[in-house]
Parts: C-alpha cells; sequence; structure tokens
C-alpha cells in the first residue's frame, strides 16, 4: 500500500518538474555556448517570438486534456488575423478584434461539435476543418497580402509597457488566465474528468458534448487572440499565415507534459514547453548551425518529451 | 461411463495448486485430472475460484504452488500463449477474434502459412477445408467476422484452437449468449470433438447443460475442491448442495429499517430494454435494502443502467416517489435522487488520473461554486474530508491520484461521491467485486448504515451470500425477468436453486446423448 504510493510520489515529482529541470539544464548549458543567451535583449527576445505560439498553445492544452486535438488552429490564425486588418476598413481596430475572437469561438463550436455530436475523430474534423478555413482566408484575402496601418492596433504587437514588450504582457496574462480557468472552474474540473474518463464523467452527470466542445471553443478563442497578436505584430498579413504552427501548439504543449491521451496537464507547463521550443532555435541561431538541423532536433525533442511519458505510462 | 471414448489416461493432471492474492486465497490445494476425450465440467459459484485455476493452467496467472502434468510430461506455462502453442486453448466469454478481419485470417492469425515470406492463400485455403472437413464445420471462409452471429463466431473460436492441433480446450460459459438452437449445435460440435480425443473443460453455471455434454464434473468452493462426481451418477440436488456447502446462518441478522407502509421510493413498471431486461417491475421502499441477484448476463446490470438513465428504456415505467419520470440521460437521475455505483468502478466510476478529492467532488460539483462557475477547492476538500473519514477511506492524502488506491478504498470514492449528492435511492452493482474481505465488510456495513439513515440501497450482486447478508428483501433475476422473491432469513440453497433455473426434480440422472 505505501509502497506504490511512495515511488507514485517519486515518479510523480520528475513527472511534474521533468520539464522543468530539462529546461533549467539547457539554459546553462546554452549560457556557457554563446555570452549573449542570457542577455536582457535576448531573454526578452525569447520571449516575444514565444507570445503568438505561446497563446495558441494555451487552448491547444485545453483541447488535448478534453481528450480532443485541433489542427486547424494555423488556418484560424490566418483567417482572424486577415480579418482583423481587413475589418479595419470598416470599423476600428478594437470592435474588429472582437469580432475575430468571435469567429474564433464559432470554429471552435464546429470543431467541437463534429467530435462530439457526429463522433468523428478530432484529428479528422479538424483536418477538414483545417483545409475550409484556409480556403475561406484565400477567399477573403483574394491570394494577396493586407496591409493595416494603425498605430492603436500596432501597439498588440510592438508596444511596450516600461521595458517589457506588450506581447509578453499578454501572453503572461492569459497563461494566468488559463491556467486558473484549468484548475479553479468547473469548466477546467470538468476538461480533466472527460479526458480522463468520459464515460465515468458522462455517469457522473456531466453534460459531456457541451464541455467538449467548450474546449474547442477554447482553442479556437485562443487561436484567435495569436492571430490579432501576428497581424499587430506584422502589420500585414499573407494568406500562408501561420502554417505549421498547429503543430508547434501541440508540440509546446506536450512537451509541458499535457497527456497526450488526455486528462493531464497545466498551462503554465505548456508556457515552459512554448519557450523551450523557441530557445531551441534561438540558441541554434546564435551558435550558428543549420536551420535544417534545428528541425531535425526540434523533432527529437518532441519524441524524448512524449516517449519518456508514454513509456512510463505503459511499464506500470 | 455412457458412450464416448473417454479413457482413463490423463491429459492433465493438476495437483495441489495453491494461489492467493493480496488478502484472499484464491486457490487452496486444488488437485484434479482431466482425461483424453473427456468433457469435465467445472463447476462452483461466483468467487469459488473456477476462473484463477484455468488461469493458473493456462499461465495467465503463475500458480505459489503445485505441479501439472501435462500429456505425461511436467510443465508450468509462462503465458496464455505459450500454453496455446502446446495445445491447451481457452475460449473466453469475451470474444478475442479481430471483426474485420475474414473467419480465415482469423483462424490463421499468428500462425500464418506462407510460401517464400510470403502468405500462401492457397495453402491456408487448402488447410481450412481440411479442417472443416475433420470436424465438422461450415463456415463460410472469406465472411468478416463481423458479418456473422455470435454463435458462428464461438464457432470460429474453437477452429482456431483446432488448427493448432489443441488437446484441451477450456470453453468459459460457451452458451452465455447463444439461443437455445446454436447451443445445440455447440454440443453437437463438442461431442464430435471428444469422438476426436479432444478433452474439454467446461465451466458453467447452467446445470442442464451439465447433465446433457459432460463426463464428469469437478466442484470447487472457495478455492478448495468439494469433490469430483462422474455425471452420470450424480443429480442435480446432490451439486447444489455441494456448490453451497453450509448453509450460511446470517449470524450479524440486523433489524430492518424498511417503512413498507410508505410510498416506494422508485417503482418500475413492466420495464424493458432488450436483450437482457425482458420484463421488470419492482417496488423500492424508503429504507430498504433491496437485493437482487441472478446469474450473469440475467440483466442485473442492465436493470442498474435503466434505473440510473445510462441507457433509455424500450417500454415500461418508471416513478419516483409516485411521480412518472423520464430518465434520458443520468442528469435526470441523478436530478430526480438516484446514484449509480456501476460495476466497473474502474472504466466507468472514477477518473483514476483525478485526485480522490475531485473524484468525490464531482457530481455535486455544482455546490462548490462561488460565482459563475469558479469553484472553491477549500471548500470541496473539507466536505470531501468530511465523507474521507466517514467511510474510512485509506489514502496517502487527498491529493493523491485515485489510481494508486487498493479496489477496496477506490470502490469507497465511488460511494462517498454519491453520498454527497445526498441521493434518495443508491443503486450499488458487484460493489464488493474485486475487493479483499475487510473492504467487503466495512461495505456492507455501509450499506446498514444507510438503510437505518433513511436511505434506499438496490443491491445488486451475483453472490447470494452477500445478497443475503445485507437486504431486507431480495429478488431473483433470471433472462431478464424476476423469478421469484424471498424475505431475510431465506436458506442460500433455496435462492441458488431459483437463480440456476426453475424447479429442480431430485435425482435427475437423464443424460441426453
Amino acid at each position: 500500500m505505501s509502497n506504490p504510493g511512495a515511488s507514485s510520489k517519486i515518479t510523480g515529482f520528475l513527472g511534474k518538474y521533468k520539464i522543468l529541470i530539462a529546461f533549467l539544464v539547457l539554459i546553462i548549458v546554452i549560457s556557457f555556448m554563446t555570452p549573449n543567451f542570457l542577455s536582457w535583449r535576448n531573454i526578452i527576445n525569447v520571449f516575444r517570438q514565444s507570445s503568438i505560439i505561446g497563446i495558441m498553445a494555451i487552448g491547444a492544452t485545453f483541447v488535448i486534456i478534453g481528450g480532443g486535438f485541433d489542427i486547424s488552429v494555423g488556418s484560424l490564425l490566418a483567417l482572424t488575423a486577415a480579418m482583423v486588418v481587413g475589418l479595419q476598413s470598416y470599423m476600428h481596430w478594437f470592435p474588429a478584434m472582437l469580432v475575430v475572437l468571435l469567429v474564433g469561438a464559432a470554429f471552435g463550436v464546429a470543431n467541437g461539435f463534429l467530435t462530439s455530436k457526429i463522433h468523428i475523430p478530432p484529428i479528422i474534423a479538424t483536418l477538414g476543418t483545417m483545409t475550409i478555413i484556409r480556403g475561406i482566408v484565400y477567399m477573403y484575402t483574394g491570394g494577396y497580402p493586407l496591409y493595416v496601418d494603425s498605430e492603436g492596433f500596432a501597439f498588440i504587437g510592438n508596444g511596450y509597457v516600461g521595458p517589457v514588450p506588450f506581447p509578453i504582457i499578454l501572453l503572461l496574462a492569459l497563461v494566468a488566465l488559463g491556467q486558473f480557468i484549468l484548475v479553479r472552474t468547473k469548466f477546467g474540473r470538468y476538461s480533466c474528468a472527460i479526458g480522463g474518463n468520459k464515460e465515468a464523467a458522462r455517469l457522473s452527470g456531466v453534460k459531456v458534448d457541451f464541455y467538449i466542445i467548450m474546449t474547442f471553443v477554447m482553442g479556437g478563442v485562443m487561436a484567435a487572440m495569436s492571430g490579432v497578436v501576428y497581424a499587430s505584430r506584422l502589420l500585414s498579413v499573407t494568406p500562408l499565415a501561420g502554417q505549421g504552427y498547429e503543430l508547434d501548439a501541440i508540440a509546446s504543449a506536450v512537451i509541458g507534459g499535457t497527456s497526450v491521451s488526455g486528462g493531464e496537464g497545466s498551462v503554465l507547463r505548456t508556457l515552459i514547453g512554448a519557450l523551450l521550443l523557441t530557445m531551441i532555435t534561438n540558441a541554434f541561431n546564435l551558435i550558428g548551425i543549420d536551420l535544417y538541423v534545428q528541425y531535425v532536433f526540434k523533432g527529437l525533442v518532441i519524441l524524448a518529451a512524449v516517449g519518456f511519458d508514454s513509456f512510463y505510462k505503459a511499464r506500470s | 461411463m455412457p458412450g464416448g471414448k473417454s479413457g482413463t489416461r490423463n491429459i492433465i493432471e493438476i495437483r495441489n495448486f495453491s494461489k492467493s492474492f493480496p488478502g484472499v486465497q484464491a486457490l487452496k490445494d486444488v488437485s484434479m485430472d482431466i482425461r483424453v476425450g473427456e468433457v469435465h465440467a467445472l463447476l462452483g459459484e461466483n468467487g469459488s475460484g473456477k476462473s484463477t485455476l484455468t488461469k493458473c493452467i493456462v499461465g495467465a496467472y503463475h500458480r505459489d504452488s503445485g505441479t501439472m502434468i501435462y500429456d505425461g510430461v511436467e510443465s508450468s506455462f509462462l503465458s496464455p500463449a505459450e500454453s496455446f502453442k502446446n495445445g491447451i486453448s481457452v475460449i473466453y466469454q469475451e470474444r478475442s477474434l479481430i471483426p474485420k478481419l475474414t473467419v480465415e485470417q482469423n483462424v490463421f492469425l499468428g500462425d500464418e502459412l506462407l510460401s517464400a515470406g510470403l502468405l500462401s492463400g492457397k495453402q491456408m485455403r487448402k488447410r481450412y477445408t481440411a479442417l472443416c472437413e475433420k470436424f465438422g464445420f461450415d463456415l463460410p471462409p472469406d465472411e468478416k467476422i463481423y458479418g456473422l452471429g455470435v454463435a458462428q463466431q464461438k464457432l470460429v473460436e474453437i477452429m482456431k484452437a483446432l488448427s493448432r492441433n489443441s488437446k484441451v480446450v477450456i470453453m468459459d460459459e460457451p452458451t452465455a449468449s447463444l439461443s437455445k438452437q446454436e447451443a445445440d449445435h455447440l454440443f453437437k460440435i463438442i461431442r464430435d470433438l471428444r469422438e476426436k480425443e479432444i478433452s474439454i473443460l467446461y465451466i458453467t453455471h447452467i446445470l442442464e447443460e451439465v447433465f446433457r455434454i459432460t463426463d464428469r464434473i469437478t466442484i470447487l468452493r472457495d478455492g478448495r475442491k468439494v469433490s469430483t462426481l462422474d455425471t452420470a451418477q450424480t443429480g442435480k440436488e446432490e451439486i447444489v448442495n455441494l456448490m453451497v456447502g453450509e448453509v450460511f446462518h446470517d449470524a450479524e441478522y440486523i433489524s430492518s429499517y424498511a417503512s413498507y407502509d410508505r410510498q416506494p421510493v422508485l417503482s418500475a413498471k413492466n420495464v424493458v430494454k432488450l436483450p437482457r431486461v425482458r420484463d421488470i417491475s419492482l417496488d423500492i421502499y424508503p429504507g430498504e435494502v433491496l437485493g437482487i441477484t441472478g446469474l450473469t448476463g440475467s440483466g442485473k446490470t442492465e436493470l442498474a443502467r435503466v434505473l440510473f438513465g445510462a441507457e433509455k428504456i424500450e417500454s415500461g415505467e418508471i416513478f419516483v416517489e409516485g411521480r412518472r419520470v423520464d430518465l434520458n440521460s443520468p442528469v435526470d437521475a441523478i436530478r430526480a435522487g438516484i446514484a449509480l455505483i456501476p460495476e466497473d468502478r474502474k472504466s466507468d466510476g472514477l477518473v483514476l488520473l483525478l485526485e480522490v478529492f475531485k473524484n468525490i467532488t464531482l457530481p455535486a460539483i455544482g455546490e462548490f461554486t462561488v460565482g459563475p462557475g469558479l469553484l472553491s477547492v477549500r471548500r470541496e476538500y473539507v466536505k470531501s474530508q468530511e465523507y474521507h473519514k466517514r467511510l474510512n477511506i485509506r489514502s496517502a492524502s487527498m491529493n493523491q491520484q485515485t489510481k494508486y488506491l487498493s479496489g477496496g478504498n477506490q470502490q469507497k470514492v465511488v460511494i462517498a461521491k454519491w453520498l454527497l449528492t445526498n441521493p434518495k435511492l443508491l443503486i450499488m452493482d458487484e460493489a464488493t467485486q474485486g475487493i479483499d474481505v475487510k473492504a467487503k465488510s466495512e461495505i456492507y456495513g455501509i450499506v446498514r448504515e444507510l438503510a437505518e439513515s433513511g436511505f434506499s440501497v438496490l443491491f445488486i450482486s451475483s453472490e447470494v451470500q452477500e445478497v443475503l447478508r445485507v437486504s431486507d428483501r431480495i429478488l431473483v433475476t433470471r433472462d431478464g425477468e424476476i423469478v421469484g422473491e424471498f424475505g431475510r432469513g431465506t436458506r442460500q440453497d433455496e435462492i441458488l436453486r431459483t437463480t440456476l433455473g426453475g424447479k429442480i426434480e431430485s435425482s435427475n440422472r437423464q443424460v441426453v446423448r
């Protein structure tokens, strides 16, 4: 009785903090190799580069915890970024932003509906919507880049509060909000319960389908938010924007220890996962290693993070 | 020995098998022989050790002590795969075929015939046809499994066993989901197998089958072998007595808290949910523990699920405190004051990844919100601590993941989570399955306490003894209907007889061939 308890405590500790340990080890190693790495400018740089993927990854964390997957968020970033730029011809940037957040929520409802009510496996359902949304992006933009010039809007992606860039503040605020929702609200608790055991949750009186849809809504809204930051940062959007971002977002969540089979995860650790991914790119750039090698290394990091987890789970 | 070729040579000799699990001695010093070409029945109540014994034979469990001589050689199989290769196969109750493959592909799965490293369809078809001819099977080889009926699927499993030249086939309740005609066909095949000197260990609850097709009978009780008998020289009466053993005297007779003069908490009228619930009506009164027992597959679990709204009824009516209710989902049932402790706590009762207190508060989480959807974890913690203590749940802390708890403590977490919703009626389906003796008696205690404080409990179990121990009144289900009602203090064998089926004429010796 006490034995499994004790060993679970140890593996639980390692499981919870292994991402943090890996993160710290990597920082130390890289900082020895590149003196510029720990400079204020570079740290700020890493955080800012993480902000778009990081925000998207908050949503991905909820979807994966609830037992789903969402690969449409990269396309959704492109659509919402294009729309928040395009709509500014008709309205102020603020209502435009609210509109695209609603668009994100609407596609979240669609994704959730397709998986929970129509029972399409989540990856396939969002593969379908991913393709549809990308098509809509092309139709909306006519295939050309869109540009915007608004000082107020530019602040979201480029402004500073004191010495800190605004996108970083936004990222940290949304991570805090996401973590709060996950651990302190009924929605967060139900997400874990459904991802952990859908049937037990149903028999406990949880409206399973509704809450699955809500996790996808969270994913859609966060993708839209990352689209807003993206558009504001570049002040332009091409129809190809955000391709492959969904994979980095999912990678951040799973590197951060979100269980691929659902039920477990933390938004805080997802943030660390996102920072880790960016840091690898950053460090490789500083050291001057080829971009192609970076892909290989990033892939290995993802496999190592998930492999460690899956292997020990299968053994126990 | 009437008919058959069963000689006296033994194919399997089991000597002094013992096996214990934490808190339970599942097998105690069991010895038995299986002869070449005999059909040998293995009988016993639930929990008597039948499945542990078969698992020890094929190596799914490793016995603590004892030896086995198989085909003249002392053998210990390390896994069912190894024993299968050596000629002992098991046909489980659950089907173990791959639905999207064809009959032939399933038969040769894991043992495909090759030529030049590629699958040889021709060779396999040849061998398949030979197999069919030898044992009189007639199954279309290219049919996919999902297109077959349950009975045909059973035959495919038998064919698969025979294709490896099995000498012993263990069948675990093979007729459980078969119609009468399908069962007859199976019996014919079994007789053919016996003619071909294949031995069959036949596990069942249904005594009629035992007298129809078996040559000898071994009876287990509480992990010990009681006796081995020649089928032709015994009768149902004797077998039931041997299975039940000493009649359980209700030593812990407790006073009843049931108020039969009041309106029933729940009434079911002619409830139907095919195939397992055919026509069930019952009333449960305030403060009553109503026991329901019956064989596996007699409709108990399905009844529980229907009364909880986990499945919709096809016809009939359900009343809660006199008001008619439509139970379309568990949400409706919970609102009506009904709670279900499901048969399989790991897959249906708990979210094993979640901490203990989060499981406890899951159904009643609405009571711990401050503001819209916002949880007060502190209040959750305090409340679940209260139930944690009251039910004597042993866990390292309330923050421990539920998967690390023992079976008994996990079950108490399930009970706690439903008590928190303050239900009028608690349905418990096989609530003591797979938990140790101490936790069992604690759960009996909890059930009686609940009754004392005015709750009603529907206590469903296939163990007659425990139903007798906690219930004020007992209903017996068979084939989806209620076939008997008993008061407390009824003799165990009387109830067991009802579960087994019909009136049992004594000294029934006719053996149908």
